[in-house]
């Protein structure tokens, strides 16, 4: 029998059999679809935040916040105690294009530690389209020791603290660092930002990606030792360090979004984009929580530099 | 009775032995169709057997996979990792012995066996000149062995021949046989069947080679001056190999050079290479070195560019020394290091420090236990380490990954008839990994696992009649973290369904015990993890359909179907920001996968032109939990389509031509559908851009295609050596692939960009032998 013949009638039959409901295994790409974005931030001991209600803008297109700002809302944030009982109710108004604060005998009301927020957003102007999601405020933490808050920039003896720990969730803290540069003058830059950009404003107030709480070391009265990395530091003078403990939203959120734009550990291959992991129902963004705390330090230029 | 044998061989493989090994014999001179009535046990010990060693007649080099054939009596034999080879069980009588292998001129011999003679026939074939018409260069092996399904082979003269980036490279050579994907003009690494880098296991001389690649992933580490044989198997490979879900790439290194000292030296553009083999009172050496010669580049650039690396360089060295002056025994101890070393200050006060690399040894010694059982052992130990280290602003990140890996190997191999071969063997070892990360000088995870694994196989090749060929085998993994033991059973069925056709099935199961952490643009910053507790290992079915014909005189044509699964994936987490204090099983992600397609090729051996069409139709979809709302997706190296022409054209006696056309479907990737941006966060109150995606990867770069050319020229050093120049041209038509898009935010609308692959590249290399 020619073997072209056999193949023909034996081989390729099922090959085509086997390779056809593959072929079949539609993978087309999916169309843009408008979502609902929120944006509101829960900070302990720090008045109801605002809350931003915009929605998606196709990819090719221009954003502009105020161009898809959503009106019309209705937004009330339910305040829940620890062991899951409503506490109160905070209704929000419209203040501006898609921004929502608390009403206004509400303004001054503080966000509490471990306590549960429940975001309950409906659109009336769509079929009462429902959008919610829900946080728990981090616990407070505080500093106990002072044990050097003014050094020179790079010497080995880097700005240091004993803190309290705040242990929540059965997880370990995740904490995001932020400096914001009292006197952000621009001969006041240290040498590696000075190189990485030009925008004074842009360097003024600095962050760092999320750090576990095991990079420090806890002391054994359960207080936690922060060395400051001189890599935070983009002005030399006087500076205030605030270390944010945050809640897993926003840890989800930050995680997330760094791996989209290239500031995450870089695993995914180049152009492989997942989406942001927002713990939000009937939309997306992010509905987070934070504890924070600030320390005024003061870092010396050395005389070489 | 055929349905019960097959049963029984998988089943009760010794058993079967013991009953039926001797019994399985083939075919006699006067009987060649097989329908034979089994001889008598007196007929049995009164008839004769040969066997010996195959080796190349000018270096002495052992020859892999050659064939000795019985003329006339459809008898034969094929040389195993070791060039040795026995044919047993023939009539006393007079024969004619074929001894072929590609690129060599046939021999034939004629004996004489008398009965119960036991014939030691060593052999050494004469290399084909180039003068000859029929050279051979796309070596897939000769006769039946090179076309076992899901494996191909490489001869060192496809890689050395074959246009090449700057430098001949291994990897780059295999990325050419179809079912075997690139993952970019800057990776070496090999995509095979839908699986990544990780799923191939890769062994040069019997031991494992962690990360195999130079110049962050754009060569492989194997010197081509150094290799014998390149062996892979592109899946539902034997039983005796294990621990990958894929494919193997099996290394050998040369043994030296055992009848005069010889060697070469070659200057490249991006690196220079020396070797030098020869003979030893007690057997033979083989000394390979290559280093990268960038620092006249790199100083030229300091005189008028910024931010130029304080240090670039690789380097590798392959050492082999054989004492083989015993008749049934012989030694052998490789030893391979390879180091990449960066130093790379950029802007006013950053750094990149980056030293990774390799190292093997092993000590190999064969033993013919008697003319019928041949027995290998050998002690080898890898090492890999990866160390990058960026400092910015007076902060430094740096980590640090190790693994060691100490093994004991032993396989044995009996062929007590024509029909029947036994192989079993073990494997088992010591895997010691460490990861440690420091921030800010500061140790913030120190994460070491000791682990002893072992395995254990027993492979049956049975041969019931002319046409069926059955390989059956059982291999045994244990893994001591986690206390894994898994069963990997495999089979394959080979039908002769003409003198020149064959259909083939394959089927197999495969576990695998460890994964890679790499984002395929760059391996430089490879790092591999271990399963463990709460990190089961991964496993996976392969199944194969084949048809081999080679009716037409100077071709062959090979046609595959694959489709295989792969479940409990384990990688480490894309969204992990910080691994510092987590447990080891929340480091990963966890999903699972398929693959399937068709492979064609078309190869022409003989003639003044000669080469190969490979193509592959290929589809690829992994999902992992908690991503792509748990949907399957394609890999960003998933291409349905590829297609590859390798062509060599012999001009005249000096000069050759040589092109190689690369084709295949773009690449997968996330196309953004829309975007938001989050103003005025709490921590520096900067606006957080956000894409907006649907399904992963379902949109594809526009297609892939190149064509690299190249001229050889054979000459001569002054009388005293042969040269040759190589002139090639990389991308002649400087068809800018696209790798991957980037975006732009500070554009309203984002503005998108394109990261593109190699333009054209001129190259030229001179390379003196004696």
């Amino acid at each position: 029998m020619n073997p072209y013949r056999v193949f023909f009638i034996s081989v390729l039959p099922i090959g085509i059999a086997s390779v056809l409901p593959a072929g079949c295994d539609l993978y087309n790409q999916d169309d843009y679809v408008e979502q609902y974005v929120v944006s509101s931030y829960l900070i302990a001991n720090e008045p109801m935040p605002e809350v931003r209600l915009s929605t998606t803008a196709p990819f090719d297109e221009t954003y502009y916040f105020e161009e898809r700002a959503v009106e019309a809302a209705n937004i009330q944030i339910h305040q829940y105690d620890e062991y899951g009982n409503r506490e109160r109710t905070f209704r929000y108004f419209q203040a501006n294009r898609g921004i929502y604060k608390p009403e206004l005998h509400a303004q001054k009301e503080l966000v509490l530690p471990r306590r549960t927020y429940k975001l309950e957003i409906t659109l009336p102007r769509d079929n009462n389209h429902r959008i919610t999601a829900e946080t728990s405020v981090p616990d407070t933490f505080s500093v106990r020791e002072v044990i050097r808050d003014k050094s020179y920039y790079q010497s080995s003896e880097q700005l240091e603290f004993r803190i309290t720990r705040n242990r929540s969730n059965n997880r370990q803290i995740y904490f995001i660092y932020a400096t914001e540069a009292l006197d952000p003058d621009e001969e006041n830059l240290t040498p590696f930002w000075r190189d990485a950009s030009n925008d004074i404003d842009e360097l003024t107030r600095i962050r760092t990606n999320i750090v576990n709480e095991e990079n420090f070391d806890v002391n054994s009265d359960g207080t936690i030792t922060l060395r400051m990395p001189w890599i935070g530091i983009a002005f030399y003078g006087w500076n205030i360090i605030s270390t944010f403990s945050i809640d897993d939203n926003t840890y989800d959120f930050y995680r997330s979004q760094s791996s989209q734009t290239g500031g995450g550990p870089g695993t995914l291959p180049p152009g492989e984009i997942q989406n942001i992991i927002y713990n939000i129902d009937g939309g997306i963004g992010l509905f987070g929580s934070m504890s924070v705390l600030d320390i005024e330090v003061e870092v010396l230029r050395p005389p070489n530099l | 009775m055929f349905r019960f044998r097959l049963l029984f061989t998988i089943l009760c493989i010794p058993v079967f032995l013991l009953v039926h090994g001797e019994r399985a014999n083939g075919t006699d001179p006067a009987n060649p169709s097989g329908s034979e009535t089994d001889p008598s046990p007196e007929e049995l010990q009164s008839r004769a057997s040969i066997n010996g060693f195959l080796r190349d007649a000018e270096t002495g080099e052992t020859l892999l996979g050659a064939n000795i054939l019985l003329t006339g009596t459809g008898r034969g034999a094929t040389t195993n990792h070791s060039g040795y080879y026995v044919i047993n069980n023939i009539p006393s009588g007079t024969y004619e012995l074929r001894f072929s292998y590609l690129g060599y001129e046939d021999l034939r011999r004629q004996i004489f066996l008398s009965e119960g003679q036991s014939l030691r026939l060593d052999i050494e074939l004469d290399p084909a000149g180039f003068t000859m018409d029929e050279l051979v260069i796309t070596s897939k092996r000769e006769a039946e062995e090179r076309q076992n399904i899901g494996s191909a082979s490489v001869s060192t003269e496809l890689i050395k021949s074959m246009p090449s980036v700057l430098q001949a490279d291994v990897f780059r050579a295999v990325q050419l046989l179809p079912g075997v994907k690139a993952a970019s003009d800057f990776s070496s690494g090999l995509y095979i069947r839908g699986g990544g880098p990780d799923q191939t296991l890769i062994l040069l001389d019997r031991t494992t080679v962690y990360n195999p690649s130079h110049f962050f992933g754009f060569f492989s580490t194997f010197n081509p001056d150094a290799i014998k044989d390149v062996q892979l198997f592109k899946g539902a490979y034997p039983a005796s190999y294990g621990g990958r879900l894929g494919s193997v790439l099996d290394v050998y290194n040369k043994d030296g050079n055992r009848n005069r000292t010889a060697g070469s030296v070659s200057l490249g553009m991006l690196s220079s290479r020396a070797m030098i083999e020869g003979p030893y009172p007690g057997g033979s050496y083989m000394l390979a070195v290559r280093r990268s010669t960038l620092e006249p580049l790199l100083a030229v650039l300091r005189t008028t560019v910024d931010n130029v690396p304080d240090a670039f360089y690789f380097f590798d060295i392959n050492a082999k020394i054989n004492y083989d002056r015993w008749e049934n025994n012989r030694l052998s101890i490789a030893a391979y290091t390879g180091t990449d070393n960066v130093r790379f200050p950029f802007g006013d006060d950053s750094r990149l420090n980056l030293l990774y690399g390799n190292r093997t040894l092993s000590a190999d010694w064969t033993h013919l236990l008697s003319r019928r059982i041949f027995t290998n052992v050998t002690l080898t130990g890898s090492e890999y380490f990866n160390d990058p280290l960026f400092e910015f602003g007076g902060t430094e990140f740096e980590r640090q990954n190790r693994i060691y890996d100490f093994s004991a190997k032993a396989d044995i191999e009996w062929l007590p008839s024509q029909d029947f071969e036994l192989i079993a063997g073990f494997w088992g070892g010591r895997k010691i990994f460490r990861l440690q990360d420091y921030f800010d000088g500061s140790i913030t995870m120190d994460e070491k696992i000791v682990s002893d694994y072992a395995s254990a196989y027993v492979q049956n090749i049975w041969r019931p009649g002319n046409r069926w060929k059955i390989n059956a085998g059982l291999r045994t993994n244990y893994y001591a973290n986690g206390s894994y033991l898994r069963l990997d059973p495999r089979l394959s069925v080979d039908y002769r369904l003409t003198e020149a056709t064959r259909l083939q099935a394959a089927f197999g199961r495969y576990h695998q015990f460890l994964t890679l952490l790499t984002n395929e643009a760059i391996s430089a910053f490879d790092i591999w993890l271990f399963t463990d507790e709460g990190v089961p290992p991964a496993y996976g079915d392969q199944f194969v359909l084949g048809l081999k014909n080679t009716s037409l005189t100077g071709y062959n044509f090979e046609f595959e179907l694959y489709y295989r699964t792969m479940r409990d994936l384990f990688e480490f987490d894309p969204f992990l920001p910080d691994p510092a204090g987590l447990d080891y099983p929340d480091l990963f992600r966890f999903g699972e996968g398929y693959a399937s397609g068709f492979e064609m090729f078309l190869e022409k051996t003989r003639g003044r032109l000669y080469g190969f069409i490979g193509y592959t139709w290929g589809l690829t979809r992994r999902k992992f939990y908690g991503f792509n709302e748990d949907r399957f997706y394609p890999p960003k190296y998933d291409r349905i389509h590829d297609v590859n022409i390798v062509a060599n054209y012999r001009l005249t006696r000096r000069w050759t031509a040589s092109g190689v056309f690369s084709y295949a479907t773009g690449q997968a990737f996330t196309k953004p559908l829309g975007r938001t941006a989050f103003d005025h966060n709490p921590f520096d109150g900067s606006t957080l851009d956000a894409i907006i995606v649907g399904r992963v990867n379902a949109s594809r770069l526009p297609a892939y295609h190149r064509l690299d050319i190249g001229f050889t020229r054979q000459s001569t050093f002054f009388g005293i050596a042969d040269a040759e120049w190589q002139f090639q041209v990389i991308n002649l038509y400087s068809r800018r692939n696209t790798w991957f898009y980037l975006y732009d935010f500070d554009e309203n609308p984002v503005k998108r960009e394109t990261a593109s692959m190699l333009p054209i590249i001129p190259a030229v290399s001179y390379t003196v032998s004696f």
